[in-house]
């Protein structure tokens, strides 16, 4: 049973074609990076998932149950999470209450683990605005996955970022998803994608153009001329 | 060295009262290339606009072709021949491609400017499929050249690019790099480069200035970042401090 299914969905913007009977099943478990040249349509997918764009045709199935008419706050109760590209914190709150704000009230859960598995620890009385970009990233991937959402979502999370801060990023979303947690993530570091992606999906021209593991999306000679470039 | 186009001597620059750029000195020779990395926040962005005096240095000497322009304003020192791409490229949304090509010569009275134009889209194809159509059009790999493109334009002798790679397809990221190598030596050109993607950095086969904290801690050697496995471990703030 797919976790996440989008099926044959199309978006059109005028006569435009962003998103063209596009079809992808994600399993529990998962860890599915959605590359692809710029304008394939890998935003307006992304946006499609969370509801901020209607879709004009097919639907979209979270644990078997058509979303696709559901407000994005009706999404996120059922179990998604989602970090937008800039990191979306409250700057002027601490750490520690942007964790209090992000824990919905029915669960009564202990902030300390998290804080200590995104590093964040000596920082819970700063503001917000106060941290690094790095930190900053991290604090919103936390505060999106803290009331653990079957599905997380993530818009390019290691854009800005150092290779050494990617590299964390990447553990730390390998840490969630060993806690159980399925990611979608749209991004355009390859680096970030060989140390996590279990499986791949290549947007172009609005259609699906590839899927497979990291291995194959990588190797395959049509990926290379549409998106990765030749060495 | 003779061909030396740049000197930067104990420059300070910051904010207020916080230093992030701290004592800084560096060089950089005539159609050199050279890529400047680090954590967030440790000054890289700050030096870039320190150079094109965008924020006033506190101390320190900045030297173009031997001479100081510490005092110089950042028109002044654009008229010299240093350009800046900024992080976020700041194209004109609401302008053509070409009318934002040509802006940087238009502004210096210039009218013949058919040769630099037909350079320009030798360089970067797509610029010329598309040089009708508004800047907001474009996708960010293609804004990035149109950006390099307008920074190119009046023949700079320095371009500082702050993050060129950010947010771009790998394919596009290595055109540039490659564009970036051709126009170093074609036209010596002098690059300075803020990068965080280690790939792009090993493909400039340019020196990497390492930033810590407004310091450089470190300038590793072009010929010993082209294994990105080995540029991975020698660029590791955890193998350097």
């Amino acid at each position: 049973m797919s976790l996440l299914e989008i099926r044959s969905v199309s978006k059109f913007f005028g006569g435009f074609a962003a998103v063209n009977n596009v079809s992808l099943k994600i399993n529990r478990g998962d860890i599915r990076f959605i590359i692809g040249p710029n304008g394939a349509g890998k935003s307006t997918l992304f946006k499609i998932i969370i509801g901020v764009h209607n879709i004009n045709s097919g639907s979209v199935l979270f644990n078997e149950q058509k979303i696709e008419k559901l407000s994005l706050s009706e999404r996120i109760n059922l179990g998604i999470g989602v970090k937008f590209q800039s990191p979306s914190v409250f700057n002027k709150l601490t750490v520690k209450e942007n964790f209090r704000l992000a824990i919905k009230p029915k669960y009564n859960l202990e902030i300390s683990h998290f804080l200590e598995t995104f590093g964040l620890e000596n920082d819970q009385d700063k503001l917000a605005g106060d941290l690094s970009h790095g930190k900053k990233q991290w604090l919103d991937i936390a505060l999106c996955s803290i009331s653990k959402p079957a599905l997380v979502l993530l818009d390019e999370p290691t854009a800005g970022l150092s290779f050494e801060e990617t590299k964390t990023t990447g553990e730390l979303i390998q840490e969630l998803n060993q806690q159980g947690m399925t990611f979608v993530i749209v991004e355009h570091d390859m680096e970030i994608l060989k140390q996590i992606a279990k499986s791949v999906s290549v947007l172009h021209l609005g259609k699906l153009f590839f899927e497979g593991s990291p291995k194959e999306v990588l190797n395959n000679k049509q990926v290379t001329n549409i998106y990765l470039g030749i060495d | 060295m003779n061909n030396q186009i740049l000197r930067i001597e104990n420059v300070s620059a910051g904010y207020g009262s916080a230093m992030v750029v701290n004592d800084l000195s560096f060089s950089i020779n005539q159609g050199e290339v050279l890529s400047i990395t680090g954590r967030n926040g440790v000054g890289k962005t700050t030096l870039l606009r320190s150079i094109m005096g965008i924020i006033p240095i506190t101390s320190g000497t900045l030297l173009f072709r031997n001479e100081d322009i510490s005092k110089k304003s950042s028109s002044e020192r654009s008229m010299l021949g240093i350009s800046y791409v900024p992080q976020g490229r700041e194209i004109f949304s609401s302008l053509s491609v070409e009318e934002n090509i040509l802006l940087p010569i238009l502004v210096r009275n210039k009218i013949n400017f058919k040769k630099q134009l037909n350079e320009i889209y030798g360089l970067f194809p797509i610029l010329e499929e598309k040089k009708h159509n508004a800047g907001n059009s474009l996708s960010g790999g293609q804004q990035q050249q149109l950006a390099i493109a307008r920074a190119l334009v009046s023949y700079p002798k320095v371009i500082l690019l702050d993050e060129p790679s950010e947010g771009i397809q790998p394919s596009i990221v290595k055109f540039i790099g490659e564009i970036i190598k051709k126009i170093s030596k074609t036209l010596t050109t002098t690059f300075i480069i803020v990068e965080q993607n280690i790939t792009f950095i090993s493909q400039l086969n340019s020196d990497c200035l390492v930033i810590e904290k407004g310091k450089i801690l470190s300038r590793i050697p072009s010929r010993e970042l082209r294994d990105i496995e080995t540029a991975k471990n020698l660029l590791s703030l955890g193998n350097l401090l």
